[in-house]
Parts: structure tokens; C-alpha cells; sequence
């Protein structure tokens, strides 16, 4: 069903790549830092899209994977000064099998039991990790300055930083587009309209939300190693943060929930409304009930978040945006 | 045979919902599965299908034991099923809900190359057909009628659920009878049709109803 007409993938990937461009031939740093953040949201969206969007699975307390990264990229970085990019790989392989294992009992559970473990779990892991001494405990682990002298001082490292946060998102998008044009995308898809359906056409539910849970879990752990590379410091809060797991869902609701563009629209429109309304001296406190009213406007009255309401609205852009 | 069902019993708690239930159906055959309602036609339905264990029994399709095999796993066997109530897919588009069943049943054919459709799709050996005609109209009954003709002709098996009696006389070569979980009638059309037993079930007693009938003439 590849369609020919409308190179959907590479013009995202153009654009997410052109956008990420601009601070690195301009050299302006809070820019770059402006962009690191939304890259990091893009790719955390366009994850939990996989399980929440794709496979009608809302996975709450996603972050849990963005944390057990960070955590794991971390201590490799800084108990054995293991290199950071080897480090984040060698984080999001056991961040992926952390999620077969919780996965494969929790994603028996349907609709708002599955939402609440996840939740139950993200916390079972910022306690552990608080009470986990190796790890630092409730202090949490930092860097001496010194560790960035192998990347040739902090100012590079931030910039491999971002490099790798950009690479991390277009990684990220593509992957969800692939999923979605693919056969186990359809499969997905059919468990989210019926799953006693799916499995009597002879999908197996169970492993197609595992694999789906396992990819939305790989990539969140990428980032969160690269996050907290560039921070200098992991604790247990920021690291397991419910807030920012909420952030990221309300950004795939607003831009589109269950296409590729979706949550790459939310994440940007997100992140830009909450620069200006932190900045804005009426609006500074209120950023997060904004935010809360915005979810439920959207959900009352463009259930399909943007980019599904235009998709819906004109159905001739449907071979062009995905 | 293509699916042999033997001895099959299915109970929820202290209910028996099929009770010892032996057939089977050949390759280009159309079997009608008929009786009341609640003797146990799409229970027996969901066991070979593999929603319902068997408690006892055997259930073998193509010579293979299938018993106890998870639905996916009966599908990309060969068994497809259709519903009583149309269960789309529904954010999906129709050629997408047909597609599912093409992927991932017996054909699982890959991505480069409605609800009877999507159960065709799979090109399944054996056709589980629970009431699909109810609430169509005599034009698109007729329709129907001649997919599933066309069906025996390529040789799939089809096993209907029906209600609609003069479908179940047109088209089905054997026919066999459920009451109360029990199997209690099998044979031709004409046979079953005549069968005691079977107006019985769906009539009551013909003694009884005889004599309730002499007693409000007397």
C-alpha cells in the first residue's frame, strides 16, 4: 500500500532535521537548549503514541522508561566512565526488557487497569530507586566537571548532546512510521478496535502488545540517557516525573492521537504555548492549568487532536500527512 | 473429513452448554447448525474456534488435534468466523478491516502483495457462520446464498448458524440439531425437518400440544 504520491517520511524527517539545524549553523545556545527539549518531547510522544496511539494502551506512567535510561546510562558513565553513546545503547536494551518482563503480565489488563499499573509502577521505581544506594538514593548520582573532558569540554558534549537527541527523534519517527504502514502496525490497530476480533483473524494479541510496548519502551531510554548526560546530575524525582508523563500524553491528544504527525504537532505546539505562557507575568503561574484546560477541550471537542481532525476534515490530505 | 468434533462438552459452572456433541463436516459441504435459542449453536462455535476450552472431547481439523489451540492459532489453521453481530473494526477503513484478515490468517500474506469479507479474506478451509443473515432483506439473503454456494464449489467447508429456516432447507446439504447442549437430530433437510424430536424441540411435546389443543375445543 506504499503511495507513491506523497513521501510523507522523508518530508518529516527534512523538516525535523532542517528545524534541528538552525542552533548548530547559528551557534546560539539557548536556542539549541530550546530544541534539545523539543526533540526530547517529540520522541517521548511519538513513543507512547506506539502503545497508546496505535494500540489503544494509554500508558500513563511511560517516563518509568526515561528514568530506568538515564539512571542506567548514568552510573555506566560515571562508575566506569563507559563512553555516553555506548552508554544510552547499553541503557534502552535492558530499559526494552524491563518492559517485556512488566509488559507481558500488565498488558493482560484492558482500558483504566492498564493505565493504573503503569502509574503503580513508575512509582515502584522512584521508590526503589530512592531507597537503591548504588544508584545514589534519594541524593541521586552527578558528574565532576572532568567527565567531559573525553568529549573535549562541556560545550561540545552538549553539542553531541544534541546531535544525538536530534537522532534519537528522527530514529523515533521513523520507527512509528514504519510501524504503522507495516503488519504489525494492522495488527495494532485491530486490537485497538476489538482485540477478541484480532485474535479470531489470527493475530496474537499478547505478543504484538508486548512488541509494541517493548519499541515505545527502547527509545524513551535513549533519551533519558541522553538527558541526563547533559544534565550532570540524576535523581529519583525528575527522573520518574508523573507530570512529564502526563505532559507527553496530552501532547499526542492534542496533536493527533494515532498518527505519525501527531504527536511530533503536539510536542512543538506544546512546548512553544508553555514558553510563552511561563514568560508571560499573568499566565506564569497558571502554565499547567492551561495546559489542563487545553486536554480537555481538546478531548470534548476535537477528539481527534489536530492533525486527526484535519485528516478527517479533508480526507484528500490523508495520502499526504500520516 | 475437514473438522471432526467428537464428544465435545463445554460447561460454565454447573451449566452444560454442549453435552457430548459428535459430527463432522467435509470439504465442500454446507452443515446447518439449528435449534432454539440457548441450546449451545455458538458455544459450540466458540470451542472450535478456541474461545472455550473444551471440557471433554476432541476437536480435530484436517486430521490434526486442535483442541485446546488459542483462537489466532485455529485461524491460521484455516477456521474463520463470521458474527452474529457485525463487529467491524471500526476506525479502520474497509478495505483495512478486510486486509487484517488476509495478513494474519491462514494466507498471512504479507503487506506488499465487511464481516463475511474479512473472514474470506484469510481464504479459509472452514467457514464458521453464525447467523449472518439475520436482519438482512430477502434481496441480500438471496446474495449471501450464493457466496455460500459458491464457497462449497471451491470446496471450503461452511458451517451456518441459521434461524432463517427456508436458507437452512435451500441451501444446506446436512443438517444437525441442538437442545439444551445435546445433539438430537442429524441428517438431511427433509429428515431433520420431519424429525419428532426437532419439532418437539421447537414446538414443545406434539402429545401435549395435542391435548392442550382437545381440551380448549372441548
Amino acid at each position: 500500500m506504499r503511495d507513491l504520491r506523497a513521501p510523507f517520511l522523508p518530508a518529516v524527517l527534512v523538516l525535523i532535521a532542517a528545524v534541528a539545524a538552525i542552533p548548530i549553523v547559528t551557534g546560539n545556545p539557548s536556542l539549541r537548549e530550546e530544541l534539545f527539549l523539543v526533540l526530547m518531547l517529540v520522541t517521548l510522544a511519538s513513543s507512547i503514541n506506539i502503545i497508546m496511539g496505535y494500540t489503544g494502551y494509554v500508558s500513563f506512567g511511560h517516563i518509568v522508561f526515561f528514568g530506568i535510561g538515564g539512571y542506567i546510562a548514568f552510573w555506566l558513565m560515571q562508575m566506569f566512565n563507559v563512553h555516553f553513546l555506548l552508554a544510552a545503547i547499553a541503557s534502552a536494551i535492558p530499559a526494552a526488557l524491563i518492559a517485556a518482563l512488566i509488559g507481558i503480565p500488565i498488558l493482560r489488563l484492558r482500558g483504566a487497569y492498564f493505565a493504573l499499573a503503569t502509574v503503580g509502577i513508575n512509582e515502584a521505581m522512584k521508590s526503589f530507586m530512592t531507597n537503591f544506594e548504588p544508584f545514589g538514593g534519594a541524593i541521586g548520582m552527578f558528574f565532576s566537571f572532568s567527565i567531559y573532558q573525553q568529549y573535549g569540554g562541556a560545550r561540545e558534549a552538549a553539542f553531541l548532546a544534541y546531535y544525538t537527541m536530534a537522532a534519537i527523534a528522527l530514529a523515533t519517527v521513523a520507527t512509528s512510521y514504519v510501524i504503522r504502514r507495516s503488519k504489525l502496525g494492522l495488527s495494532l490497530m485491530a486490537i485497538r478496535e476489538d482485540q477478541d476480533v484480532a485474535m479470531l483473524v489470527g493475530i496474537d494479541p499478547a505478543r504484538a502488545k508486548v512488541m509494541a510496548y517493548v519499541i515505545s519502551a527502547f527509545f524513551p531510554a535513549l533519551a533519558g540517557a541522553t538527558f541526563f548526560f547533559k544534565n550532570g546530575i540524576i535523581e529519583p524525582g525528575p527522573a520518574f516525573d508523573l507530570l512529564r508523563s502526563i505532559e507527553s500524553l496530552v501532547m499526542v491528544v492534542l496533536g493527533g492521537i494515532g498518527t505519525v504527525a501527531g504527536p511530533i504537532v503536539g510536542a512543538a505546539l506544546y512546548e512553544w504555548l508553555r514558553g510563552f505562557l511561563i514568560t508571560n507575568a499573568t499566565f506564569a503561574n497558571f502554565q499547567l492549568a492551561i495546559a489542563g484546560l487545553l486536554l480537555l477541550l481538546t478531548v470534548l471537542f476535537v477528539t481527534a487532536g489536530l492533525v486527526g481532525s484535519l485528516r478527517n476534515r479533508f480526507p484528500r490530505l490523508r495520502a499526504y500527512i500520516q | 473429513m475437514i473438522l471432526d468434533v467428537e464428544g465435545v462438552t463445554v460447561r460454565f459452572g454447573g451449566l452444560v452448554a454442549c453435552d457430548a456433541v459428535t459430527f463432522s463436516v467435509d470439504q465442500g459441504q454446507i452443515l446447518g447448525l439449528i435449534g432454539p435459542n440457548g441450546a449451545g449453536k455458538t458455544t459450540l462455535f466458540n470451542a472450535i474456534n478456541g474461545i472455550h476450552r473444551p471440557r471433554a472431547g476432541r476437536i480435530e481439523f484436517r486430521g490434526d488435534d486442535i483442541t485446546g489451540l488459542r483462537p489466532f492459532q485455529v485461524a491460521r489453521r484455516g477456521i474463520a468466523r463470521a458474527h452474529q453481530v457485525v463487529r467491524p473494526l471500526n476506525d479502520l477503513s474497509v478495505i483495512a478491516n478486510v486486509t487484517v484478515g488476509a495478513c494474519f490468517g491462514r494466507e498471512n500474506l504479507g503487506l506488499g502483495a465487511a464481516e463475511l469479507a474479512r473472514a474470506l479474506a484469510a481464504r479459509p478451509m472452514l467457514l464458521l457462520a453464525d447467523e449472518v443473515l439475520a436482519g438482512l432483506n430477502p434481496q441480500e439473503v438471496a446474495e449471501m446464498l450464493a457466496v455460500f454456494r459458491t464457497l462449497r464449489e471451491q470446496g471450503v467447508a461452511v458451517i451456518m448458524i441459521e434461524h432463517l429456516m427456508h436458507a437452512v432447507m435451500n441451501v444446506c446439504d446436512r443438517v444437525v440439531v441442538l437442545d439444551y447442549g445435546k445433539k438430537i437430530a442429524e441428517g438431511t433437510p427433509q429428515q431433520v425437518s420431519s424429525d419428532p424430536k426437532v419439532i418437539e424441540a421447537y414446538l414443545g411435546d406434539p402429545k401435549v400440544a395435542a391435548k392442550f389443543l382437545e381440551e380448549e375445543g372441548a
